[in-house]
């Protein structure tokens, strides 16, 4: 009787002290990547994303030399997409969040593109793939608007229904 | 007797109280985005804004803080009324990082009327037109009915949290209290 009742506090003591040490290790784990960014699920300390332009000329030359080693991303919405594009793009909307996996290609040079003022919805989706491990991605410089102000050639049903 | 006939007329009451708040919300809910969908960037000509003349995308710019993107059919009086109605609302709520744009459907036929509906009212808000007009694919992206004469959508982190459409101007106070709702929540 004895025995049990002195057993109580010495098991909840125990258990008491185990909790806390659980909690403190968690607590110095979360300090230990509290300065973390994961790429790829690897943490990197003190990641700060930087986007690497593509010029529209560049990637207009590219295309003509049929370059296999680039696929050109388009963040529009399906419906903007299917109306008009830069010949040869994919579709691949800007999210809120990625859903994985992602489809793209990783083997080659993503050309990502939007219709935006200054590269918003491209670069951070250029920003969102790097994190899932897509470490070659360029953001076409002057994105939509300076493609078609360059004159350059898209395709899709409005040009289809102009000619 | 008495009996049956109340209760019938009660259950008839009930059915047209019903039909009325479905007509009622199908009044409410014909033209634009639903609550909860997710807004498109969408390219449209900038008329009166600081990019007027050329290309542009305020979905894109105005990112996630929250904003109202309004759309009208054709211009005239009633849409020139709403227009200053909702830049009066951005003005009480700039210093909050709130962002308003007006767009008329009808496409760049209706860029001198904005031109001077901007300046001869001062408005502060961009003014902007679908380039292909009624049949610019933002209509189906944004799910525009052309038959209804106005739409608003009150937004924040690019979702719809609020749709106002087929209003008339003096009934403009619903697109203030959903922005004035989505504006307290959006308080840190």
């Amino acid at each position: 009787m004895t025995h049990g009742a002195g057993g109580l506090p010495s098991i909840l003591a125990v258990g008491l002290a185990g909790a806390l040490l659980a909690s403190g290790s968690a607590l110095a784990q979360d300090d230990e990547f509290d300065d973390c960014v994961f790429v790829d699920g690897e943490c990197i300390e003190g990641y700060v994303y930087v986007a690497e332009f593509v010029s529209p000329q560049e990637l207009k030359s590219l295309m003509e030399a049929e370059s296999d080693d680039i696929v050109i991303v388009d963040t529009a919405a399906e419906l903007i997409f299917e109306d008009e594009r830069i010949p040869g793009s994919v579709n691949f909307p800007w999210v809120h969040e990625l859903s994985l996996p992602v489809t793209l290609p990783r083997d080659k040079t993503l050309v990502i593109y939007c219709a935006c003022n200054d590269h918003e919805d491209s670069v951070d989706m250029a920003q969102k793939l790097g994190l899932v491990g897509y470490l070659d991605v360029k953001v076409l410089e002057g994105g939509w608007f300076e493609w078609l102000d360059l004159g350059y050639e898209t395709v899709g049903l409005a040009v289809e229904e102009t000619q | 007797m008495k009996n049956a006939t109340t209760r019938i007329a009660a259950a008839a009451a009930t059915c047209c109280a019903v039909l009325l708040a479905a007509a009622a919300w199908a009044q409410s809910s014909i033209s634009g985005l639903q609550i909860g969908s997710p807004t498109a960037s969408i390219p449209v000509l900038d008329v009166t804004g600081q990019y007027a003349g050329q290309r542009i995308c305020y979905v894109c710019e105005f990112q996630d803080v929250p904003n109202v993107l309004a759309f009208f059919r054709e211009t005239g009086d009633e849409t020139a009324d709403l227009i200053r109605q909702l830049d009066e609302l951005y003005l009480r709520h700039k210093h909050e990082d709130f962002k308003a744009v007006a767009a008329i459907v009808v496409g760049e036929e209706a860029s001198p009327w904005l031109e001077e509906l901007s300046a001869s009212a001062g408005l502060e808000i961009p003014l902007v037109v679908f380039r292909r007009g009624p049949r610019d694919v933002a209509m189906r992206l944004y799910e525009i009915d052309p038959e209804v004469d106005n739409t608003f959508l009150v937004t924040v982190n690019r979702f719809v949290v609020d749709n106002v459409s087929g209003i008339a101007a003096d009934e403009f106070g619903r697109v203030v209290d959903a922005t004035e709702q989505m504006m307290a929540q959006n308080t840190p």
